[in-house]
């Protein structure tokens, strides 16, 4: 019987009595199946350093087959009263003398030697054996307990721990991802047993672990499924509880078919599930842009120049670049959710550029945190110079780029995708006049190539707001979060000039879009 | 006004989804994950009921 039944079945054996228990340091374990446990510490005495203690000796008392016998005991044991049972309890004759006999769990170092402090004396008759009264029974234990087997215990379990401290000096980045079950684990360590025992009482409240009794113990790496225990390093396994709970939640619902890492990872930390899975989708991104190559072979047939044919591929990639990927992903997830749209708008909502930015303005000069809603600033469609006006702010803390050339520096937030490339607009527009343009008149036209937005690096090549290249000399992470703006303008215009350059803004287009289905955006008061 | 449609249950689940998403930004990772699972139950629980 493992450890996990017999606590239960010893419990509700305690309750059928009413009997209390002293309480031990062993709080959350004391249950009178413990007893058998601190046979390990006793275990431990005459073999301090032996791990081969067999947690799942057999006991005196079958709980499987508990016929109540002929009651011989007194009549004045409380709530016992009359229920006697003529059992050996566990542990109390032999304790301290088990025949041990089991295969050690996988799990091999040179265990260091080590000082056990001196066992305190236990008075103890290992020949007594005497039919008594549960009650009684109890009572003694308790004393016992109290008296020999909790310094026992306390004594074991520091040597426990000087073990394990041993293990992590000798072998500092062991892996100990080996599948311990809760038994094992109280064998080899038992002062992490009990947090271990905890964490999968506490788990079990809300995963259904069915016939599991024993936890897969597993070291903690973070990763989804592997539910940490405290600080010990360790984790418990619970994916496929959480799997299953996730599905019989998703079935027949927009969710169906998705899984639970993906939707939790998307929820925990966006920008990097996108990074991670970008990749996965960006050849998405690319259909996108063949489309629009349809589009351009119309516009030539109108007799539109290559010039402005290239433009309106960079202008409409750009936006598809960031929107079709973002909205590519979030689908790839959870198809035709709403939760698409929020979840756009919370990267969003992070903010472009740092506060100190000097926005160019009719009024001259402005820091980004202090231009407010109505306010005109200059933007660039074209190649021309206009003025629009802020329709909407969004703000977000954030750890920004700063990016340094040989004339200024400004402070931006990594694209979820592409880095450092809220300039893309710039950079992006060079690549397409350097490299599609061309292909485009010798009749090679590449798509996919318009999706490759390069990141900015050091000596990438940027255009200011007034069509001069800048040289990119450094590229600092800003680690400290700082409050973060981003504009939202009149319809037709999406950037400002900000510290000489270019920057993109949220399209007015794209926040109705965003707003259609996310009630939760500060920006509703703009659907109408 | 809109609170008072509400029945009890109702308003005992919202407070529960409520608590839910207020512990979520100052969870770390491995509390989030427990918050996500709560999450989830509360969503089947809900899912059951309409059921």
């Amino acid at each position: 019987m493992v450890l996990t039944e017999m606590f239960d079945e010893f419990a509700d054996k305690f309750d059928d009595f009413n009997v209390k228990t002293e309480k031990s340091m062993f709080k959350g374990f004391e249950k009178p199946g413990d007893i058998q446990r601190k046979k390990s510490s006793a275990a431990m005495k005459s073999n301090p350093i032996d791990f081969n203690f067999n947690p799942d000796i057999d006991l005196d008392f079958d709980f499987n087959n508990r016929e109540r016998k002929d009651v011989t005991s007194n009549s004045n044991s409380g709530g016992g009263s009359g229920e006697g049972f003529d059992i050996n309890l566990p542990g109390l004759p032999d304790i301290g003398l088990p025949e041990l006999n089991i295969d050690m769990p996988d799990f091999e170092f040179d265990a260091p030697v080590i000082d056990i402090p001196d066992m305190p004396d236990m008075n103890i008759n290992p020949d007594v054996s005497v039919p008594v009264n549960l009650d009684e029974a109890v009572r003694t234990a308790a004393n016992i307990t109290e008296q020999a087997i909790k310094p026992l215990a306390e004594t074991a379990a520091n040597a426990a721990v000087k073990i394990k401290e041993e293990i992590d000096k000798a072998m500092p980045n062991v892996d100990l991802n080996i599948g311990l079950s809760l038994p094992e684990l109280n064998a080899v360590l038992p002062d992490v047993a009990k947090p271990v025992y905890e964490a999968f009482e506490g788990l079990k409240g809300d995963l259904d672990f069915g016939e599991v009794t024993a936890p897969n113990v597993v070291a903690d790496d973070g990763s989804f499924g592997r539910m940490g225990i405290g600080d010990t390093g360790l984790a418990i396994d619970a994916t496929d509880q959480i799997n299953t709970l996730y599905s019989d939640t998703t079935s027949d619902t927009i969710l169906e078919g998705t899984n639970a890492e993906d939707l939790f990872n998307v929820i925990d930390d966006p920008n990097k599930f996108l990074e991670d899975k970008a990749n996965e989708v960006i050849e998405n991104v690319g259909d996108s842009v063949i489309d629009g190559a349809g589009g351009v072979l119309v516009d030539l047939a109108k007799g539109a120049t290559a010039d402005k044919i290239a433009r309106k591929i960079a202008e409409d990639a750009a936006f598809d670049a960031t929107v079709g990927v973002v909205s590519g992903v979030a689908n790839a997830i959870i198809p035709g959710s709403g939760v698409v749209i929020t979840f756009v708008a919370n990267v969003f909502k992070k903010g472009c550029f740092s506060g100190n930015t000097n926005i160019e303005t009719p009024d001259g000069i402005k820091k980004a945190c202090d231009v407010k809603i109505g306010d005109d600033v200059f933007t660039i469609k074209k190649g021309k110079r206009y003025t629009t006006r802020i329709v909407d702010i969004l703000e977000g803390y954030n750890k920004p780029t700063r990016i340094n050339t040989a004339t200024r520096s400004i402070d931006v937030t990594n694209h979820p995708i592409y880095g450092r490339s809220w300039f893309r607009n710039v950079y992006y527009m060079d690549n397409i006049l350097k490299t599609i343009l061309p292909a485009f008149k010798t009749g090679l036209f590449i798509p996919s190539l318009t999706t490759r937005l390069l990141p900015i690096r050091k000596n990438s090549k940027l255009y200011d707001a007034n069509m001069n290249l800048e040289k990119v000399t450094s590229i600092m992470q800003v680690y400290t979060p700082v409050k973060m703006f981003d504009f939202v303008l009149e319809d037709g215009f999406e950037n400002v000039i900000g510290n000489g350059f270019l920057l993109w803004t949220i399209p007015k287009k794209y926040v109705h879009k965003v707003l259609k289905v996310n009630r939760f955006s500060s920006l509703k008061r703009l659907e109408k | 006004m809109e609170e008072q449609k509400l029945t009890n249950d109702q308003k005992l689940m919202a407070y529960e989804l409520r608590d839910i998403a207020e512990g979520w930004e100052k969870a770390d990772k491995n509390d989030r994950k427990k918050i996500f699972i709560k999450g989830m139950n509360y969503l089947k629980s809900k899912k059951g009921g309409a059921e």
